[in-house]
């Protein structure tokens, strides 16, 4: 101990600090840490990684990877450079591909009901945008090959017919009949069939009953060549005054027909039977369905919808299905404009009782008053904070609430939100290093929160993962920030099993350590 | 049980490999010395053969080995009833003659002979050349290759190789070492089915590490005692550079540990005696410099790096208690870390020695013995000091097994107990791409943990 010098006792060490000068940094923090973790009263050297495949394959440099929570287990969702998505079930099971889409660099993934709903996108000149002529696709987790969402409806070079005569009920009158295919995953398409003639018009069946005590034959059903068509349904209208009817068959609501679903796709004749008093449950809302759902670049959920955004060709435009059925979004009232800037969306999320959506600077919010979603009022929230493509928290399966709040990544800081951004920003100590961070490739940073050990884990646009321990306190000064480094660049990371962090790894040159 | 009839040359039993035969070689109150013979299987370099005898009983044979012309080839008092190695050429005879400790019953022998394994070299693999000891009897004895995470495994052994207690390896492949039979330094391309290069005389030493930071990697060498101590390089073509250096050495003394700067500007050394400085020389003006570090009493340092970053690793060893701490130091000699080992089991004056690693500086290697029967080889984070790996290999003398009599011995193939020993160079393998995940078993390299305070400023 030197005379005359006071001692100085460091009893915490509190992470990164970087906020202007390195003088600035308080004792109790580091100008400088790499590869470091957290104890009371020490700091000691980070875990190890170790391949997470033990197997024989080899996936290759890793572009995105989720957890994909299925109804039966944890697994993961891979994409690799070359645009092929792989479905790792385990440490030594890899199944697929199950998607190639050779220009795919990035996808926006959600899971429902087991399934999983992917959307292919790329970036170009920092925007993001869902990949033109892309469409949203659903695979079911089985190693199947993921196919497009929804489906067409029925196509038949050969008109529909209903005819009458065959033992039943019926209410008198004219009624007219289609059909709908019902798809492996619940989706119900437009109805049908359209004839198979280029440009040929619907032809729903017409048949008009004399006798009540009768029901109708309805024959020349089609059948889809589409494996994943495994039921169909046949929907009619209620009797039409056939004084008014002139043959056009547009605008007239359909229903389905009780008892009238045909539990195969071979079968093509069914009786039915039915008094238009029984026909309760709309199908016309089936007839305004994307039967291809162009692709975004976001997916999430709310209020049992699927919402998604960022097409190539409309960049701010949000699209919600109807609920309970996350294929079917309509063409006309299933949307959200969010004001034109010239940027695209970038992010969604569902918060307490309401929808947030993201732009790279901007944050709206909407809540869903029981009608269509082009009837919901969006409310600016912040015309000066956003966030990118993946810059929300997220937690196993249920997608970003955590206590209560979001923990949002833009180019301003590190935020915790609870419907506003709170100030001063989480990141408030390491702002310096923020800043300097590279904007253009803000759709790299990636984050997931270890609700258990209570850390957040980003990757970042220059290769490293930024970590906050938040087990002290979630606050700007007392959480504690430091930074791994690998000896390759980190792209994506997710947390699979409740908190086993996999990362996703590339062989990117890296930047050298300020220690090299 | 009839007298055994093998009992002389001409009527050696025939063995084929592998073999587990067994014999009674006692009749009517006498044991028999008997004779088995095998030609070496095709592709064999080396054969393990083990002559057991129930530790109960007081009988024991004792295994020699002779040629195809009845001339002695080995003989190992230390390889009664534990298993040995020996080089052999493919395609020649060779007789196991057992021979008897006297007349008790029971006497009963179960011989057991493999070949040993003989898999591919790949980078990151240890070197062990045997250190020459008790040579009398014994032929040249071979260089072990091992894999350098897995216990109680070879890889393949290398005949034909120097013997000797100084060595190392350049990036390249070429390797050093010294031949202690004939005074000389062996100089052989790894990459080339050791294919000797040349050889150069070194009498008294030699000591012997890589520059692998020169411009032209080479070796820095140092041999002789006392006053005639001389420093030179020696290049990989297995010529000595025009230049000898005549660093300060104590009488009766020889350099034991060595090592030259990156910028081949200053060598550091050390004497082979305890409580020796880590001595500077000039090697600009041939003079000397302040010592680097001074002696730590009773302590005796064996081996020096110097890694990629220019700090010196040096590794210093107890008298008593062979302790083993290594230390790293700056240019400057002032002291980064202190890496403190545990105790060496001291096996027949067998130090700890010093490797380069492939990730350097990232780690360094440590052999040392973790009994007298068990070597061990650990590699060593810089950073902080962790152990990233260790693994274990039983250990021979002269080709015998150095452990303890046993029905089931852990090995049956291993290292020589002393010697250098050296990893096989290559660029670390880059990991995988794809998926990676936090464990605590896990081996990929940690890049340089560090902290920095603003007390230090920037």
């Amino acid at each position: 101990m030197l005379r005359d010098h006071a001692p100085i006792v460091i009893e915490e060490f509190n992470g990164l600090y970087k906020r202007g000068d390195a003088d600035n940094c308080p004792l109790d923090h580091f100008t400088d840490c790499e590869n470091v973790v957290f104890q009371p009263g020490g700091v000691k050297t980070r875990t190890p990684i170790a391949p997470y495949l033990t197997g024989e394959t080899i996936l290759g440099n890793a572009l995105r990877i989720y957890n994909y929570q299925m109804q039966t287990q944890d697994s993961l969702l891979v994409l690799v450079e070359g645009g092929s998505i792989y479905h790792v079930t385990n440490q030594t099971t890899v199944q697929g591909p199950i998607l190639t889409i050779a220009t795919m660099t990035d996808f926006a993934f959600v899971a429902i009901a087991g399934r999983a709903y992917i959307s292919p996108f790329t970036t170009s000149s920092s925007v993001s945008k869902g990949i033109e002529d892309e469409f949203l696709y659903v695979y079911k987790g089985d190693g199947t090959p993921a196919r497009k969402a929804a489906g067409p409806g029925p196509i038949s070079a050969t008109a529909l017919a209903a005819t009458p005569g065959v033992a039943g009920f019926s209410d008198l009158g004219l009624h007219l009949f289609a059909v709908v295919y019902e798809t492996d995953t619940g989706y119900l398409t437009a109805l049908g069939p359209l004839t198979a003639v280029t440009g040929g018009d619907t032809r729903f069946a017409e048949a008009t009953s004399v006798d009540e005590t009768q029901g109708y034959t309805i024959s020349n059903i089609p059948v889809s060549s589409d494996s994943y068509v495994t039921k169909r349904h046949i929907v009619a209208t209620k009797a039409i005054d056939s004084a008014v009817y002139n043959g056009d068959q547009d605008g007239y609501q359909f229903f389905f027909v009780p008892e009238g679903n045909i539990d195969n796709n071979i079968d093509t004749t069914k009786v039915v039977s039915f008094y238009d008093i029984d026909l309760i449950e709309d199908a016309s809302h089936l007839i305004d369905n994307f039967f291809e759902i162009p692709a975004g670049i976001l997916l999430t959920t709310y209020n049992g919808r699927l919402v998604m955004g960022g097409e190539f060709d409309n960049i701010s435009l949000v699209r919600l299905s109807a609920p309970g059925e996350p294929e079917a979004i309509d063409q006309v009232d299933g949307l959200i404009i969010i004001p034109l800037d010239g940027d695209p969306v970038t992010n969604a999320q569902a918060f307490r009782e309401a929808l947030y959506i993201y732009k790279k600077t901007r944050t709206f919010g909407t809540i869903d008053n029981q009608g269509l979603p082009s009837s919901w009022i969006l409310t600016p929230i912040d015309n000066g904070i956003g966030c990118d493509v993946h810059g929300i928290s997220q937690i196993l399966d249920s997608g970003g609430v955590n206590a209560d709040y979001l923990i949002i990544a833009g180019w301003a800081g590190i935020f915790l939100f609870n419907g506003t951004y709170l100030r001063p920003e989480g990141s408030y100590k390491i702002a310096t290093y923020w800043l300097a961070l590279d904007r253009n490739n803000f759709q790299k940073i990636q984050i997931a929160n270890d609700t258990i050990n209570q850390i957040i884990y980003m990757t970042l646009p220059n290769g490293l993962i930024l970590f906050g321990d938040y087990s002290e306190a979630i606050s700007p000064m007392g959480i504690k920030w430091g930074l791994f480094r690998f000896e390759f660049k980190i792209i994506t990371l997710t947390f699979t099993n409740t908190n086993i962090l996999v990362l996703g790894t590339n062989n990117e040159a890296q930047d050298p350590s300020p220690v090299a | 049980m009839p007298a055994p009839t093998n009992i002389s040359f001409a009527a050696a039993t025939e063995l084929t490999f592998p073999c587990d035969v067994t014999q009674d070689v006692h009749d009517a109150g006498t044991n028999y010395d008997v004779y088995y013979k095998f030609t070496a299987p095709a592709g064999s370099r080396v054969v393990g053969i083990w002559v057991f005898s129930t530790i109960a009983e007081t009988y024991r044979g004792r295994p020699l080995i002779y040629d195809s012309s009845e001339n002695l080839y080995y003989t190992n008092v230390n390889n009664i009833n534990k298993p040995f190695y020996i080089p052999v050429t493919e395609g020649n005879l060779y007789y196991i003659f057992i021979e008897k400790n006297g007349d008790t019953s029971p006497a009963e022998i179960r011989i057991r002979c493999e070949v040993a394994p003989n898999t591919a070299i790949q980078e990151g693999d240890i070197f062990v050349n045997d250190d020459g000891i008790d040579t009398a009897g014994a032929p040249v004895m071979p260089m072990v290759v091992l894999p350098p995470t897995t216990n109680n495994i070879i890889r393949r052994y290398v005949n034909n190789i120097a013997e000797g207690e100084g060595g190392d390896i350049l990036l390249s492949g070429i390797m050093a070492l010294e031949n202690w039979l004939d005074d000389t330094i062996k100089i052989y391309n790894v990459n080339s089915d050791f294919s000797l290069v040349g050889s150069v005389a070194a009498a008294n030493g030699p000591a012997i590490r890589a520059c692998r930071g020169a411009a032209t990697p080479k070796f820095y060498v140092g041999f002789g005692i006392g006053a005639a101590a001389q420093v030179k390089s020696l290049l990989a073509n297995a010529t000595f550079g025009a230049t000898i250096w005549t660093p300060t050495v104590a009488a009766l003394n020889v350099i034991r540990g060595i090592a030259a700067s990156n910028d081949e500007t200053i060598l550091y050394y050390a004497e082979g005696n305890q409580n020796k400085a880590v001595a500077r020389w000039d090697l600009n003006t041939d003079s000397a410099l302040s010592d680097l570090v001074a002696g730590i009493a009773s302590t005796y340092i064996f081996d020096i790096l110097v890694l990629d970053d220019d700090s010196i690793i040096v590794i210093y060893e107890t008298d008593a208690t062979r302790d083993v701490n290594v230390r790293r130091y700056n240019s400057a000699g002032v002291l980064q870390n202190t890496y403190a080992l545990g105790a060496n089991a001291f096996v027949n004056f067998a130090p700890a020695r010093l490797a380069y690693a492939n990730d350097d500086p990232t780690s360094f290697w440590v052999m040392d013995h973790q009994t007298t029967s068990v070597q061990r080889f650990r590699n060593v984070r810089v950073s902080d000091g962790v152990i990233i790996s260790t693994m274990t290999q039983g250990s021979f003398r002269a080709g015998a097994y150095n452990g303890a009599e046993s029905a089931t011995p852990a090995v049956r193939f291993g290292p020589s107990v002393s010697c250098p020993f050296m990893i096989m160079p290559g660029t670390p393998t880059p990991a995988e791409p794809g998926l990676h995940f936090f464990t605590a078993s896990g081996d990929e390299h940690i890049p340089n943990p560090f902290v920095r305070t603003a007390l230090l400023g920037d």
